[in-house]
């Protein structure tokens, strides 16, 4: 036994903390987040569907599906797609990091806050904006080839797919240079202006090579969630017939009439290692952390640097963006769902209506989506939040060993595509006993969310656990409470703030959430996406609009409150 | 020869609020100047006008008679054309380069060639003691090396000042006396314009040749280690230096005293006496403090006699800090609370404090 466990055990039986059950937990805790994987893999290799008691184990499936030139094709294709949108948007999000996070320009705090919005819009919403506005015989374009003769590009192409998201993930990319860029002392960057270094040239030489980590974990977690991306090729890329993996394994599994479970048990298989192979990539390049850990001294705030006549040319540029990417597409999005028909050639009061909403407020079962999405967000965040708390305090307050593999096994959902966990607790439902019932409520979706936005939350909330230090817990027990009531006294009030913020970010990711659902749902258990989806491929475009006005205006006041601090 | 710097009337205002009140202050080339004040003071601010990190409100700045900053002529030199060394607090080594890499950087902007600009890291490197830590990365090196790497640095391209921010305040006690020394070595060998920031009285008396004492923002007193440690112009001064025994009261008289300035009798509202010199006599009945060092006062058992060059005070003890070669008493006396620096541990309760007039000075208050 290592000198590290021995002093652990030690420590732990002097505070009475019962390790076993905290190995238990963590058990538990990573079958849970794991859980959605096995059935995957085990339908993989087995030649019947996974219901059929008689099936044997089989490695055809991955013959075929490697013989299916449509499935390469969508290989490819997700490569192209990914990694185009990977480089935009993670040279977007540096770049308004850098703007935003080290230059007082004006306007600072509403360019920051309209540039997030993307986050809480869902790339699902923002592709039928873009779509209606931008695309083939969308009102923008229309509206220039008439007026002005230009001819934009075609949006239903690899290059628009790219472009709407990477647009979607630029806000992603910059939170995560940003929380980096907070931890590099502005100290730094003056010690090497006191050397001599402009403020570009310190940029290039002292802030760009500490973002290096930064910048290849971005590059990497674009891409995976681009891969995971489902709403852009469906919505811009079907009408190009471009297809990539996502839309391969749903037009498979979801949308096929006798679905080949063995092709999508073994797509999925692929889509699960072609994640992995990224995860270690991260591992291997970024090395020994330190280097790029600043030591030394206090922190303090960091001043910004005044850019002087610049500013308001910067400020410019990025209000123009920021107009054209979510302001424009989402105002229109606005106007159409009070109208059944935006054209640049009808004069628009003469299709001002308010059917759209009538409809989506007619039938039960898009009322019931919009409720369902409502409860799964508000109850299924509470459920959400209480998990990862206990699972904080479990980590947190018991020994450095539970710790360490709380902390890798809370990662490792974010290597799991959204479909794939939507898949694996489809085939989990149908092959274990007695469980079928959850099948028929929305409890089963809020599951597969607690799972896919695990690492998320924990993210969230594990800083503040870090922070507090655990003599406040030890001294509340010398002053003669029991370990819960230190807990309850003293942590849990401490980290009441990262709890309501991990629960608003869980309300914001459940309420936007669709491809997890794309295989989970069914009648009855309908949500806001899977509607949405739905109602693209009947082509009610109107309704569509309403449905994405009713998810905005329930989620932007929330995510303003999120995200409005700085 | 110009000043090494000159400020004219510098200000900074952060808003509503007054950091630097205006300041004009010269500097000459090849001193040791200390600013010293509490956190808050404005002496940070003020380094940092100096160097170009901040810009001041309103004023003028100078260095080697070159103007650098005027709020008239709208002149604005940004820091790195200044040509400034400049040692922040937290060394702020760059953390991805070697120690080399880090001292060799200026050089590199500058535009020398790899080999020239290496030789000359080295050789500062060596020259600080350095020479076996440039292949580490500032992770692996201790507090202090990390100290001595960041002056490396900005040695390395003979910079016209050198600016220190609490150099020292990162190190632990033991380390810092050494590196005290080891600064007071640096600027012996390399006769470069200093100005250091600190809070550590000893730190600004032990190396510096000009004290500036900030308080909120304005040049509480300006003079050398001695002349501020003997002849603190305030009570703030006088406890803010090597700390003090403040009796604070109305002048009740003023006498000429030949080679001690004015010899003074303030009364306490206790209405205990306390005689001290001054150098410009206060007005009668006006507010003033006396300000007696602990080491001053003596503890005795049997009271002398009072007389104007002696003041005995009634002295209770009421805690006793042994500390070494010295002793800290503290205790009360009709005056107020006191603290006195004995050899002698006292063996009663009940002593008097014993000081002459001529080892404390009376100050407007």
């Amino acid at each position: 036994m290592s000198e590290a466990i021995v002093k652990d055990r030690q420590l732990a039986s002097r505070l009475h903390l019962r390790l076993p059950w905290a190995w238990i937990f963590t058990v538990l805790l990573g079958v849970f987040l794991l859980f959605p994987i096995f059935p995957v893999v085990y339908q993989a290799f087995l030649d019947k569907p996974i219901y059929d008691h008689d099936g044997s184990l089989t490695y055809g499936n991955f013959v075929r599906l490697f013989e299916d030139p449509e499935f390469l094709h969508a290989l490819w294709n997700t490569f192209v797609f990914a990694s185009l949108t990977t480089i935009i948007s993670t040279a977007v999000g540096l770049l308004v990091s850098l703007v935003v996070d080290r230059l007082a320009i004006p306007l600072r705090r509403t360019l920051r806050l309209l540039f997030l919005a993307p986050i809480f819009v869902s790339p699902l919403i923002l592709s039928f904006a873009w779509s209606m506005l931008y695309g083939r015989g969308g009102y923008a374009t229309l509206f220039l080839r008439t007026q002005t003769g230009i001819t934009v590009p075609d949006l239903n192409s690899m290059g628009g797919m790219s472009l709407i998201a990477a647009v979607a993930y630029a806000p992603v990319s910059y939170l995560y240079f940003s929380g980096t860029m907070a931890n590099i002392p502005d100290s730094l960057e003056k010690a090497a202006r006191t050397s001599g270094a402009g403020y570009l040239t310190a940029v290039r030489d002292i802030i760009l090579p500490l973002l290096k980590p930064s910048i290849l974990y971005c590059l990497l977690l674009n891409f995976m969630l681009t891969v995971d991306l489902l709403a852009v090729p469906i919505i811009i890329g079907e009408p190009a017939r471009i297809s990539v993996l996502a839309t391969y394994l749903y037009a498979q599994g979801m949308l096929a009439a006798r679905p080949d479970y063995g092709i999508v048990g073994a797509a999925g298989v692929c889509m699960i290692l072609f994640a992995q192979a990224i995860v270690w990539l991260q591992s291997r390049w970024i090395g020994d952390n330190r280097r790029y850990t600043t030591v030394g001294g206090r922190a303090s705030a960091i001043s910004r640097v005044t850019p002087g006549i610049y500013g308001w040319p910067i400020t410019l540029v990025l209000a123009i963006y920021i107009i054209i990417v979510t302001v424009l597409p989402l105002a229109f999005l606005c106007v159409r769902s009070f109208t059944s028909l935006l054209s640049p050639l009808i004069p628009i009061k003469d299709v001002l209506t308010l059917d759209n909403y009538r409809v989506i407020f007619s039938y039960a079962e898009y009322v019931r989506s919009i409720w369902n999405t409502v409860l799964i967000s508000a109850v299924g965040s509470v459920a959400a939040v209480a998990f990862t708390l206990v699972s904080a305090i479990v980590a947190y307050r018991t020994s450095s060993t539970v710790r360490f593999f709380i902390e890798q096994l809370s990662v490792i959902p974010r290597a799991v595509p959204g479909l794939i966990v939507g898949l694996g607790f489809f085939y989990a439902i149908t092959l274990l006993p007695g469980v079928s019932f959850i099948r028929e409520t929305v409890i089963v979706l809020a599951i597969a969310y607690i799972v896919r936005y695990f690492p998320t939350g924990f993210g969230a909330v594990s800083p503040a656990f870090l922070q507090i230090g655990e003599e406040l817990e030890r001294a509340a027990r010398m002053s003669g409470s029991t370990r819960w009531q230190a807990v309850r006294d003293v942590t849990i009030p401490l980290v009441k703030g990262a709890l309501g913020a991990s629960y608003i970010l869980f309300v914001v990711q459940f309420f936007k959430e669709y491809s997890s659902a794309a295989f989970l749902f069914r009648p009855g258990t309908e949500v806001i996406g899977t509607t949405m989806l739905q109602l693209d491929m009947l082509g009610y475009l109107g309704s569509l609009a309403a449905l994405a006005v009713v998810q905005l205006v329930i989620t932007v006041p929330l995510a303003i409150a999120m995200y409005a601090r700085d | 020869m110009p000043s090494a710097i000159e400020l004219n009337g510098v200000t900074k205002r952060y808003g509503q609020l007054d950091v630097l009140r205006p300041i004009t202050v010269s500097v000459e080339q090849g001193s040791f100047t200390s600013l010293l004040g509490a956190s808050g003071c404005g002496k940070t601010t003020l380094l940092n006008l100096i160097a170009g990190l901040d810009q001041p409100s309103s004023g003028e700045i100078s260095i080697n008679g070159k103007n650098v900053f005027s709020d008239r002529t709208r002149n604005n030199v940004p820091a790195e054309q200044r040509n400034i060394g400049f040692v922040f607090q937290s060394y702020a080594l760059w953390p991805h380069m070697r120690v080399i890499d880090n001292v060799a950087y200026a050089l590199k902007l500058k535009g020398e060639d790899k080999t020239a600009r290496r030789k000359a890291a080295e050789e500062m490197l060596q020259k600080l003691g350095l020479g076996m830590l440039a292949d580490r990365f500032p992770f692996q090196l201790s507090g202090g090396q990390q100290q001595r790497v960041a002056i490396a640095r900005s040695l390395v391209y003979r910079p016209q000042l050198l600016l220190l921010d609490e150099p020292l305040s990162s190190l632990d006690t033991q380390l810092r006396e050494q590196a005290r020394a080891w600064i007071a070595e640096i600027h012996k060998e390399f006769q470069l314009t200093t100005v250091l920031v600190t809070h550590d009285h000893v730190e600004a008396l032990s190396l510096s040749d000009r004290v500036l004492l900030l308080r909120e923002g304005q040049v509480e007193q300006d003079a050398s280690p001695k002349e501020i440690y003997d002849r603190p112009r305030t009570a703030y001064a006088a406890e803010f230096i090597g700390g003090a025994n403040i009796f604070r009261g109305k002048v009740e008289a003023s006498r000429e005293a030949p080679g001690q300035g004015y010899r003074i009798t303030v009364a306490t509202q206790s209405g205990t006496r306390i005689d001290a010199i001054a150098q410009q006599p206060p007005a009668l009945g006006s507010d003033a403090a006396v300000i007696a060092r602990p080491r001053v006062i003596d503890l005795a058992a049997d009271a002398p006699a009072a007389s104007e060059d002696i003041n005995v005070l009634p002295f209770s003890v009421r805690t006793v800090l042994f500390e070494g070669y010295d002793c800290e008493v503290i205790g009360n006396t009709p005056a107020g609370e006191i603290r006195v620096l004995t050899t002698v541990p006292p063996t009663q309760g009940s002593l008097f404090a014993v000081f002459r007039a001529e080892n404390s000075r009376c100050v407007a208050d």
